[in-house]
């Protein structure tokens, strides 16, 4: 059996149905909330963003056009517009760089170490890029979205959304490089 | 668009020698925490999804109280015009108006061309 569309259940739940509200949850919660964590760096945060993003979509239900844009790349732009609101309105921070992470000797710990230490590196690495191009490079590098849903979602162009991606890819490579040693990333 | 497993593994190995260019390695490492990303997307957990089903219930309930409200109000209008139709028609005008400036249906509207007319002539 098909599961139905997005906008099929989205008019349902306008309607009353309130069993229709799960399934878009489950389907859309999970990447908000990743753009958001990546956009934010800050879990509690994201939460708070993917709520309200969905909360706005609850609001919008009645007056949604089936058709005229994907209920993703909706959640999408409004997502990326509450985080820019928030990042504007935040106090420069510093990333902790692992310095709560333990000393254990057993490889596997020290490898989960490793894998935080490098995770924590991306996670800084994104939060220098500018704000569009950050949002560009986690649209299409990680959440793997095309360019034109990606250009929908920040009203841009797909050729602006190019440019975005490519400088921030760049931008993240060049940041990284200089941690690589500290990622270990060296051949003994 | 992005590297194979293999290929990153042989990246990464590369990175060790002294000539590789700088611009390379950026991007392997790009790939590499990328890839590491891509592989770990957050799941939301259970207390967000039930502040999300919560916030769909709570939503619904409001616009339901409005639609109720709203036909509700719709209701009494009608009625209560109804009512002023069937039992007083024309009583909400002419109550407001004093007896001397009482007008005529002639009053209404009509008779200015013809008056005009009759100037005329």
């Amino acid at each position: 059996m098909t599961e139905p569309s997005d906008d099929a259940l989205l008019a349902a739940y306008a309607s009353g149905d309130l069993s229709a509200a799960a399934p878009l949850a489950r389907r859309h919660a999970p990447r908000v909330l990743s753009v958001a964590q990546r956009m934010l760096g800050d879990a509690a945060e994201a939460e708070d963003v993917t709520q309200e993003a969905l909360l706005r979509l609850w609001k919008i239900a009645p007056e949604w056009e089936p058709g005229r844009a994907k209920i993703s790349t909706w959640l999408y732009r409004v997502a990326s517009n509450l985080c820019t609101d928030r990042l504007r309105a935040r106090k420069p921070v510093q990333p902790l760089e692992g310095a709560n992470l333990p000393h254990a000797p057993g490889p596997s710990v020290v490898d989960e170490m490793q894998d935080g230490q490098r995770r924590l590196a991306l996670e800084e690495a994104l939060s220098h890029l500018p704000e569009r191009q950050r949002l560009a490079v986690v649209l299409r590098h990680i959440e793997e979205l095309p360019n034109p849903e990606i250009a929908d979602s920040m009203g841009v162009s797909v050729e602006a959304v190019e440019s975005l991606t490519a400088r921030g890819r760049a931008a993240l490579g060049r940041i990284l490089t200089g941690r690589k040693e500290a990622l270990g990333y060296v051949d003994e | 668009m992005s590297m194979n497993e293999d290929d990153l593994v042989a990246g990464l190995r590369d990175l060790g020698r002294p000539d590789l260019n700088d611009r390379l390695a950026g991007r392997i490492l790009a790939d590499a925490a990328l890839e590491m990303a891509r592989r770990e997307t957050p799941g939301p957990s259970e207390m967000l999804m039930a502040r999300i089903a919560r916030d769909a219930r709570t939503e619904a309930g409001r616009r339901r109280r409005f639609e109720r409200t709203a036909v509700g109000a719709l209701a009494v209008a009608c009625a209560a015009g109804l009512a002023v139709g069937l039992f007083d028609p024309g009583g909400l005008v002419t109550q407001n108006l004093a007896p001397a400036a009482a007008y005529t249906v002639e009053d209404l509207g009509g008779g200015y061309d013809f008056q005009y007319a009759g100037l005329l002539e």
